[in-house]
């Protein structure tokens, strides 16, 4: 897409263009006659969406569960995914998503450069999921997915025929989870959030476009009781899940936390790129660095920090230059807003007011934001193990010899340069997931990473089925 | 073919229901201050169906506010003319849900009550909903009318009623307080009774609300379903889709009948299912005793196939109700297809309430 073209993308939705967002019981899209309306950050009605009922929902799982996925050889199953991926990709470059990027931008309160930016990362990342899936299996490769064969004296068995996938609103790169659901010849059935309907159905529009058997994957939008009811396995972001939910079927991802450790000051170049990964999917990626320790000066580290998040203004959310994202509720505006003052009045230092003078809370063509910002706080502040949907550090100061347990719980702990002590000590550290250092500290996501372990894990099971003889189907 | 039960409101009888309500000496209390109040005299001036309509109805949104109060703070007596307390064979005290504040009280009376009965059965035998078998009802039994009605029904058919008990009103202040758990719990319940009787019970008519019975496959073994010839629902509305996979795939060759009501909106049965309906429910409004308008905001008639407000007026002698705004919401149909000739008002399609489903909050089982 052109720099031209997604300038052009307004954030406000004309009411002639006004995006029909349907359900998707397997290859049938589903418009209900009362949708329900969707509305944008300002308050504007930005789109309608159809609500599945349960038996909606439960007629999307018997699909799934009749749908055959095995069949498919590798190479025809995986290019599925990248015509799929090129549908979407020229959809996006002929502005024939316009109006459905400008909604979405809108009720996600997301830039509508950076919005559309993330999917198309997604549609990068559908060209390999064939080796996305193929570092998951057993064997390295994609077979085990088709066949069970492990390479080992067990087979390597769906936990489940139907997975759900419930999709977070925070940025539209989300949409690589149940992407690799599916990839792994899950039927996969996807509960949107009430903000985004968009991205899974623009996706799932695509896949049936390229040929993707009916049912393999169906959408309910914002409520999915039935789902939770009836899949075989589910996929939950964040740690507050549904009650009801079988703990034994369910994986919880992508909650982050993640932090930065510097022993030292790690020099200019560091903090520029420190401050992209605060800013990567404008600060709402479980992957942001959302905190920093420090055991030399937290106040030097602060306003080095500061300096950089400086360079990015809140902007409107038009503005092709815009990094910032703004809060489609001013109840989680002012809540957030709130946290941060909370922290402030009990001895936080907010060092982006004193670097830059830009108030916390900013509205903007009726738009609500949190300036980006750079709170010094103290090493038991409740921060330190929080993240915030919007581009928010916190900078701590702990002794060297704490710097490890400040990290723990954290989805990916950073630590820049060269300290192999201070590394082998977060690599230890159970509750942290992935450990960057060195020059690599800022790789961010990486879907053939292993991120809380892999999904595959969750989706398939080790099972010995024996006596094998030779010949006999693995499953 | 039967004669149904029902007739277009006539000037006869919109005179003498109005005549009973506002007599000098044995008229309803509560309509005669209002009368005296608004300077109407109604008992000499309406005279017909339109003076009625023009004379007595409700002149804003304060004066129905006025009924609406007293109807939740005064002995229902109020409300009734003198002569129908003593001469009904029973006055049913009904209460409207409740899920909108304090319930207002009301009654069916009984010639009221036997008018509903006759069009239900009359709805009932049209669709196929079997004789001579048992129902399980499920849905809100206490104070609410329906629960009376739907004993009423399956015993007046030849059958027993077991039924398992709903409160709107709890499941309403889970949904609004965000008792996500008491609210999956009280849902279990609900179906842990309902397969209890299903194991033990011979049940041939299922009755339940729409959310209920979209729920229910998954709940329900479907064997134990074997034996249901016919299904009734009511309640919050049921979506297109949801009806069709009812028909086609849960219950296929089971009649399924719906129904539109309330304590104040009385009963309007389904009108007989044809292809022509695409699976919408559209429902023949229980004319005279009681007419459904659907309004815009300035409280005009919208045209057939738009949207509009609930407006009910009940002309029954027991009760008096001038051009009541439910908060239901629903389209305007003209009549069409076989039972066009037999019910030529308006009718009313695919009704819904706004606050069930602004947001999707307060979805629960009603």
């Amino acid at each position: 897409m052109t720099r031209e073209n997604l300038v052009s993308l307004p954030l406000a939705t004309a009411t002639d263009q006004l995006p029909a967002v349907p359900s998707w019981a397997g290859a049938e899209p589903i418009w209900s006659g009362r949708p329900v309306e969707l509305l944008g950050c300002r308050g504007e009605l930005a789109a309608t969406v159809d609500h599945a009922s349960r038996l909606a929902q439960q007629q999307m799982v018997a699909r799934a569960k009749a749908v055959d996925l095995l069949s498919i050889p590798d190479d025809e199953w995986f290019g599925l995914f990248r015509r799929a991926a090129d549908i979407v990709e020229k959809h996006v470059e002929s502005g024939a998503l316009d109006s459905q990027l400008a909604a979405l931008a809108s009720t996600c309160a997301l830039p509508v450069r950076r919005a559309s930016r993330g999917i198309l990362a997604v549609v990068g990342q559908m060209r390999y999921l064939d080796e996305i899936m193929a570092a998951q299996s057993p064997d390295g490769t994609t077979g085990p997915y088709r066949t069970g064969h492990s390479g080992h004296n067990w087979s390597w068995l769906p936990a489940g025929r139907t997975a759900m996938v419930r999709v977070p609103a925070n940025f539209p790169t989300i949409a690589i989870e149940w992407l690799q659901v599916l990839a792994s010849r899950r039927a996969a059935l996807v509960s949107t959030s009430r903000h985004d309907p968009f991205v899974a159905a623009i996706f799932v529009e695509a896949l049936y476009e390229a040929g993707l058997p009916d049912g393999a994957v169906s959408i309910s939008h914002d409520n999915a009781e039935t789902f939770h009811r009836l899949a075989d396995q589910v996929v939950w972001p964040g740690e507050n899940y549904p009650p009801g939910l079988d703990p034994t079927r369910l994986k919880l991802y992508h909650f982050g936390r993640s932090k930065a450790v510097l022993p030292t000051d790690p020099g200019d170049d560091a903090w520029t790129r420190l401050t992209r990964l605060a800013f990567q999917g404008c600060g709402r990626l479980c992957t942001n660095v959302s905190s920093i320790a420090v055991s030399w000066s937290a106040e030097q580290a602060a306003e080095r920090l500061a300096a950089e998040f400086a360079e990015f203004p809140v902007l409107p959310l038009a503005d092709p230059a815009a990094n910032v994202p703004a809060f489609t509720d001013p109840a989680d505006w002012d809540a957030v807003a709130r946290m941060i003052e909370r922290e402030i009045a009990a001895g936080a230092e907010d060092v982006t007011a004193r670097v830059t003078g830009v108030p916390l809370r900013v509205e903007l063509d009726g738009t609500r934001f949190l300036r980006p910002t750079v709170l010094r706080v103290r090493s038991d502040s409740p921060l330190v193990r929080m993240e915030l949907p919007f581009p928010f550090v916190t900078v701590t100061e702990v002794p060297r010899a704490e710097l490890a347990d400040t990290c723990r719980e954290s989805l990916i702990v950073s630590l820049p340069g060269d300290d192999p002590e201070l590394l082998r000590e977060l690599v230890a550290e159970p509750s942290i997931s992935k450990v960057f250092h060195g020059e690599g500290f800022d790789r961010g996501y990486d879907p053939r990473d292993p991120q809380e372990g892999y999904l595959a894990d969750f989706l398939f099971q080790k099972k010995p089925v024996l006596p094998h003889r030779e010949g006999d189907p693995a499953w | 073919m039967v004669t149904p039960p029902l007739t277009p409101v006539s000037d006869e009888h919109v005179r003498a229901v109005v005549r009973r309500h506002l007599h000098p000496e044995t008229g309803s209390p509560f309509w005669l201050e209002r009368d005296r109040r608004l300077g109407t005299n109604g008992y000499s001036t309406v005279d017909s169906w339109a003076a009625a309509q023009e004379l007595l109805a409700f002149r804003d949104e304060a004066d129905q506010e006025i009924f609406e109060e007293a109807s939740r703070r005064r002995p229902v007596e109020d409300f009734i003319p003198a002569d129908v307390v003593r001469d009904n064979d029973f006055l049913w005290a009904a209460q409207t849900g409740g899920t909108t504040g304090l319930p207002k009280h009301g009654t069916w009376g009984g010639k009221y009550w036997k008018h509903v009965s006759d069009f239900s059965h009359y709805a009932m035998d049209t669709h196929g909903i079997p004789r001579g078998v048992n129902w399980l009802y499920i849905s809100p039994m206490g104070p609410h009318t329906i629960g009376r009605l739907v004993v009423d029904w399956a015993e007046s058919r030849g059958g027993m009623c077991f039924s398992i008990d709903l409160d709107p009103r709890i499941v309403k202040i889970f949904g609004e307080e965000g008792m996500a758990a008491a609210y999956e719990r009280y849902v279990r319940h609900i179906w842990d009774q309902v397969n209890a009787v299903l194991e033990s019970q011979r049940i041939g008519v299922l009755y339940g609300t729409a959310r209920l019975l979209e729920m229910l496959p998954e709940y329900v073994d479907p064997k134990l379903l074997k034996d249901v010839r016919g299904v009734v629902h009511a309640g919050t509305t049921m979506p297109v889709l949801s009806h069709r996979l009812l028909r086609e795939d849960v219950f296929p060759d089971v009649p399924i009948l719906g129904m539109y009501g309330s304590s104040t909106t009385s009963i309007s049965w389904q009108k007989p299912f044809e292809p022509e309906d695409e699976h919408g429910l559209v429902y023949i409004p229980s004319s005279p005793w009681v007419t459904l308008d659907l309004v815009d905001d300035a409280a005009t008639p919208v045209a057939y196939g738009e949207e509009g407000r609930v407006r009910v007026w009940r002309l029954t002698d027991d009760q008096l109700l001038p051009g009541f705004l439910e908060r239901d919401r629903a389209r305007r149909v003209e009549p069409y297809g076989k039972a066009a000739d037999l019910f030529p008002w308006p009718w009313i399609g695919d009704p819904y309430s706004p606050e069930f489903t602004e947001g999707r909050r307060v979805e629960g089982v009603y």
